[in-house]
């Protein structure tokens, strides 16, 4: 398949599905398409990842108007263009968190997620030391509807990774393209030694009064960017919101660097400061979902990072708690 | 695909006071739910109101009445329990639920109940449970600020006619029942009933000196099971607010054995 192909099928497709994709303005965003010159094809790793378009910042749950209590889907046809590996995984690993909720899945089987991969991206190779090892069969742990890969001659390999991306395929005349079979989020030898199970071994030996999590608690302002801009970050609260008679039970996403996260009534709180915030989001990420999931709470993409004010890097502290 | 966060509307059949700011609520399902409800000692519902959110509250009543109503003790200390309370006989709450694993099965053990405060909410569930069974001798201590805010006054004549009723109060006396005033760990001076798995409800400072005289006294950490309460919403272990290093609080627990918070490095 060559691009023009890709453009039409992308038009074809935004007649009928609200389009989101890479596009720049200051810096590459997420943003719904309305014209195909929007797409930013450099593919690099966006600013915000890709999880609201699943997971929305704010979504309702139920509507109550007088005495009619009735549960709220607000669900659209989407078509999510242009998500490179690492959001990829990320998709992937929320999929499987979500697996039981009735709004993740109703908007996951109405979503049509097209991979887009022009190489390892640039960061990917910036922190090697970092991210899980990039594998052959990595598309095979990946969830997506196709997966178009941008080969060196600028031609385009085109995959399937479901039947909801067979059909607009065969749909389109696009008959030139590689099935790939889902085989869940993790390779059957388990998850990737290196990245998965030494980082958890790390974290799991110490604790919030080690040197690295007293000396990055000393910098961090517990503002939670770096919750909000992770693609795997996906804690939430409930908010009931009232508009005249009609109450609205709302999910919204939550930071564990919020001061109100695990108070309870009567004032107990066991997260007092920033090293014991941070230590919780790092045991989240590399022990408790990994014991869970058998997968990690983070792909690498540096986004904590890099909207950080106090500059706090997850690959150096990772590196510091490994030796 | 089932919604977890469907709520069900559960009408209010019977309100007792029980002090100033706690009332015992007895509840009626909606027909279908009710007759195929069923819950464990020590599983809690999540309880609430559209405006007010929910809060997670443990279920105080009998198992074997599950398919007939629930009983929930609420206490009014924030603004959604502060409403759940003004509530009135016919008034509706939302519920849903129940959650949480419950206290373990007994079995040729006996029990020693251990609450403090509040905290003795999910232990009237298991007294009820296991109260008729002869086989399994009970030792209750109940530990209360005051004679103002103990609660299920009526139901110590009973306890102490069946079983070996133990209060103390840290302020005052209540004739018959409490003698001397102190904490609960000053209760824990008597010989405890040999055999036991010991439950422990209460606030979180008690824990750590109850547990601390039991592991003295030589107990197993794995007879000692304690009620951990934490912020939550989701009730699924997805949220992430209730979590305690591996396991989550609202799925996993809210019953943990001490053997068990040991191994995960939970300090009490």
């Amino acid at each position: 398949m060559n691009k023009q192909k890709l453009m039409k099928l992308l038009g074809k497709l935004m007649e009928e599905n609200v389009l989101f994709g890479p596009t720049k303005e200051e810096e590459i965003v997420i943003r719904q398409i309305r014209d195909l010159k929007q797409i930013d094809w450099s593919f690099q790793i966006p600013k915000q990842s890709f999880k609201h378009l699943l997971l929305p910042a704010r979504e309702r749950l139920l509507e109550q108007k007088g005495a009619q209590l009735k549960e709220v889907f607000d669900i659209k046809s989407q078509v999510i263009f242009g998500v490179n590996i690492l959001d990829l995984q990320a998709l992937t690993y929320l999929e499987t968190i979500f697996s039981e909720d009735p709004y993740f899945q109703k908007r996951k089987a109405k979503t049509i997620v097209i991979g887009y991969s022009s190489g390892i991206p640039e960061d990917y190779r910036k922190y090697k030391i970092f991210h899980e090892k990039y594998r052959e069969d990595k598309l095979e742990h990946m969830m997506f509807d196709i997966f178009i890969e941008e080969q060196k001659n600028k031609n385009l390999k085109v995959f399937s990774g479901s039947e909801k991306g067979q059909k607009v395929l065969d749909k389109n005349g696009i008959k030139d393209y590689v099935n790939i079979e889902y085989a869940g989020p993790i390779r059957e030898e388990g998850p990737d030694p290196d990245f998965v199970l030494k980082n958890k071994q790390a974290i799991e030996k110490v604790t919030a009064k080690s040197k690295v999590f007293k000396d990055i608690g000393n910098i961090c302002i517990a503002c939670g960017k770096c919750s909000l801009a992770c693609p795997l970050c996906f804690c939430f609260e409930h908010e009931d919101v009232k508009d005249g008679d009609k109450i609205t039970r709302e999910r919204r996403w939550s930071t564990c660097f919020f001061p109100e996260f695990t108070k309870i009534t009567g004032g107990e709180n066991d997260m007092k400061d920033a090293a014991q915030k941070l230590y919780y989001w790092y045991y989240h990420k590399f022990v408790r979902m990994t014991d869970e999931y058998k997968f990690p709470g983070c792909v690498s993409c540096m986004r904590c990072y890099k909207v950080c004010p106090a500059g706090i890097n997850i690959a150096k502290n990772l590196k510091n708690l490994k030796t | 695909m089932r919604n977890p966060y469907k709520v069900d509307k559960a009408k209010i059949i019977k309100k007792e006071k029980q002090n100033d700011i706690t009332y015992l609520f007895r509840l009626k399902l909606s027909s279908v739910l009710q007759k195929n409800f069923e819950f464990l000692p020590g599983q809690f519902m999540q309880v609430g109101l559209m405006g007010f959110r929910e809060a997670p509250i443990s279920i105080s009543s009998d198992p074997k009445d599950s398919k007939k109503y629930i009983e929930l003790t609420i206490r009014g200390v924030g603004r959604i329990t502060n409403k759940l309370i003004s509530l009135k006989t016919g008034d509706e709450m939302l519920i849903r639920g129940p959650f949480g694993n419950g206290f373990p099965e007994v079995k040729d053990k006996n029990l020693i109940l251990i609450g403090g405060g509040c905290g003795f909410v999910p232990l009237r569930s298991v007294i009820e449970a296991y109260g008729n069974d002869k086989k399994i001798k009970m030792q209750i201590l109940i530990g209360c600020k005051d004679k103002n805010t103990l609660f299920f006054k009526k139901s110590f004549n009973q306890w102490k006619k069946k079983h070996d009723f133990n209060l103390i109060l840290e302020k005052g006396k209540l004739p018959g029942f409490a003698k001397k005033s102190g904490f609960v760990t000053d209760l824990l001076d008597q010989p405890l009933l040999e055999n036991s798995l010991i439950f422990i409800v209460g606030p979180p400072v008690m824990y750590k000196h109850v547990v601390q005289i039991l592991l003295q006294k030589k107990i197993k950490p794995e007879d000692i099971y304690l009620s951990l309460e934490k912020r939550m919403y989701c009730g699924q272990g997805v949220c992430q607010h209730c979590a305690i290093g591996t396991k989550y609080i609202c799925k996993d627990g809210p019953v943990f054995s001490y053997r068990e918070l040991n191994n995960m490095l939970y300090s009490l």
